[in-house]
């Protein structure tokens, strides 16, 4: 990774960043009740902006750009891949058994060694772009774990997405909206009016030899929304399929004592999306 | 292919009992299903639009005990609209007394839906009429034999013909029962008439029952979420420690899924009793009283399945908001009643 080009492409961002947890591996941007920025050419979100205008909508206009990029989404524990209904077990000895696990992933952007910013669109298989730009993983899901990106030939180094439902549609009531803007997806907030970002539910145990118990993280609100660099090299020339994007729930839940922060059930929007960035969750590779 | 709703604006059967309900601006011919204010457009399978007349004779063969085998079970015998279209018995009872194993589910916005029976083995509302009429324990019938017996009635015929250009099929019994089905539109209770900006429409209870409902107290909007009360996905509530029916395991194969169900709308809840896939709560109360209790120690109940700490009076409150649920006027439109009385 060349890591000056990924801090170049942050400090080209126009947004306030309420957290910039450095350069080093992963860059992350948490904007506050803004929805990050989507580079040249991109989704134009204006700082705190509220509203829908700067929303693609459900039938987004497709990019013009050459390539079509494939990235697999990984999910682990600990470097072990994940499956819903089977335990993981972390470095930590704590176990992980998922029974759900969503995320919203929007505003892809290709970085480029001296910088540049290249703006990329979520689109599905028969290449129309995704509804709202966005992109919904879902761990229970395998057709949803490949992204499928257009965006121009080149060579990247690395990639910027937001985890999240960026603000301009993020104020919207579920009931006119598509999937996964609808509550179909399992992520719409009621009493918020508003979208997870993030949601994972499951149980999970210290050791072999304890209970399970239950663990509900639901993240959301305009201010968790987070924007990430993950360094890694992306040879988008002509298409094809790209490096693993991989996320692990060790990194995303735990801290290095191997304890879950918080207590196990509850709601939360900070430390979750702080793990994202801290513990770089998030790979490349 | 299925296409949008917006393309099938027809003159309405329906519009006239749902008064009130239709975004559609009255300078637009009404269409054949109104859909009320705040639900978004459903689709429909492109060949079965609906029509008047493919409702009006899916509403025939609703009512129809000759889609039985022994001429005395139809549709409606376990779907009664004063219940919402559910059965107000705990299980269902078919052909020859035979006992079924799950509740027979309400009828309610099923043009909405995703999937069909608990188990969600179906994805269209056409494969779903198929299941009663064949289930050995429910109506214990071939649709080939259906439709012999029906073609012995030429003014049943001729209203297929005009429906669908053809005879009683296989594909044109279940396309209307579909249809039929599809205008089971539930969408004018207190709580609609509330959120359309009646402040009147709501109980000082059923406004703090809303509270609860939506939020961190009742935690009911994790699953029951959205216009319709559900996020129409599946979810194991732990109702039953020893419970036997698998549920969605049946259909995903999948352990992670064991005593997973659909999770049901909550539409004229309240008139729906009795409630969960095997009809084992008799009431709003017991319904409230279980999730208050954190399930019933199912070994694959969900992580959202916690203790609630409900006061009887917060309690009070939760049953009054799902009271407001109940929307009068589809329990009692003539539309949806049997055409022969």
């Amino acid at each position: 990774m060349d890591e000056s080009a990924s801090c170049a492409g942050l400090v080209g961002s126009l947004l306030t960043m309420a957290l910039l947890a450095g350069c080093s591996g992963q860059d992350a941007q948490r904007a506050a009740g803004a929805g990050g920025n989507g580079g040249s050419g991109g989704v134009e979100l204006s700082g705190g902006a509220a509203g829908t205008a700067n929303c693609p909508g459900p039938t987004p206009a497709p990019l013009a750009a050459a390539a079509r990029l494939e990235l697999p989404t990984r999910i682990t524990v600990s470097g072990t891949a994940a499956v819903v209904g089977e335990p993981g077990v972390a470095r930590t000895g704590r176990e992980f058994r998922l029974s759900l696990f969503k995320f919203f992933l929007s505003q892809p952007v290709l970085l480029s060694a001296d910088g540049t910013e290249t703006k990329a669109q979520f689109v599905n298989a028969a290449g129309a772009p995704e509804p709202y730009e966005l992109h919904l993983v879902d761990a229970d899901d395998a057709a949803t774990q490949l992204l499928r990106l257009q965006t121009a030939s080149g060579n990247y180094t690395a990639l910027r997405f937001g985890v999240g439902v960026p603000a301009a549609c993020n104020v919207m009531s579920s009931t006119a909206q598509v999937y996964p803007l609808n509550p179909d997806s399992e992520m719409f907030w009621d009493w918020g009016s508003r979208f997870m970002f993030i949601r994972i539910e499951g149980n999970t145990r210290a050791a072999a030899v304890a209970a399970w118990e239950p663990f509900m993280y639901h993240v959301g609100f305009d201010q968790a929304f987070t924007t990430l660099t993950v360094p890694g090299a992306i040879n988008a020339i002509g298409g094809g399929v790209g490096p693993t994007l991989s996320l692990d729930i060790e990194r995303m839940l735990e801290t290095d004592a191997g304890t879950l922060p918080s207590p196990q059930h509850g709601v939360f929007d900070g430390w979750v999306v702080d793990n994202l960035d801290e513990n770089q969750a998030f790979t490349l590779q | 292919m299925k296409l949008p709703l917006v393309n099938a604006l027809l003159t309405g059967l329906l519009a006239g009992a749902c008064s009130g309900q239709s975004a559609t601006e009255s300078a637009q011919p009404a269409p054949v299903i109104a859909i009320p204010a705040g639900f978004p457009a459903f689709e429909v399978p492109e060949d079965n639009e609906p029509t008047p007349g493919r409702i009006a004779l899916g509403r025939r063969l609703f009512y129809d005990e000759r889609l039985s085998r022994t001429q005395d079970i139809a549709c409606s015998s376990c779907h009664v609209q004063e219940h919402a279209f559910a059965d107000p018995n705990r299980v269902s009872v078919g052909v020859a007394g035979k006992v079924g194993t799950r509740n027979a589910s309400a009828l309610v916005n099923l043009a909405w839906n995703k999937t069909f029976f608990w188990h969600g083995g179906v994805n269209s509302l056409e494969v779903q009429a198929v299941g009663p009429i064949k289930n050995p324990v429910e109506m214990d019938m071939t649709l080939t034999e259906v439709a012999q017996r029906l073609m012995a009635e030429p003014e049943l015929v001729k209203r297929f013909e005009d429906a669908y250009d053809e005879q009683p099929s296989e594909s044109t019994i279940t396309r209307a029962l579909a249809a039929f089905g599809r205008s089971l539109v539930s969408g004018n209770s207190a709580y609609d008439r509330y959120v359309a900006g009646d402040e009147s429409a709501l109980s000082a209870a059923a406004l703090r029952g809303e509270a609860l409902f939506n939020g961190e107290g009742g935690e009911c909007f994790h699953c029951h979420s959205g216009f319709n009360f559900t996020s129409n996905g599946f979810r194991n509530n732990g109702i039953a420690a020893d419970d036997t029916d698998v549920g969605r395991r049946e259909i995903t194969l999948k352990e992670s899924d064991a005593g997973k169900f659909k999770i049901p709308t909550l539409r004229n809840v309240a008139v729906s009793a009795p409630y969960m896939h095997d009809g084992s709560l008799a009431t709003l109360d017991d319904v409230i009283a279980a999730y208050v209790q954190g399930g019933r120690g199912h070994s694959n109940t969900d992580p959202t399945i916690q203790p609630l700490e409900l006061s009887p009076d917060e309690q009070r409150d939760l049953r009054a908001f799902l009271e407001a649920l109940t929307d009068q006027e589809f329990l009692e439109n003539p539309a949806f009643a049997d055409p022969d009385l």
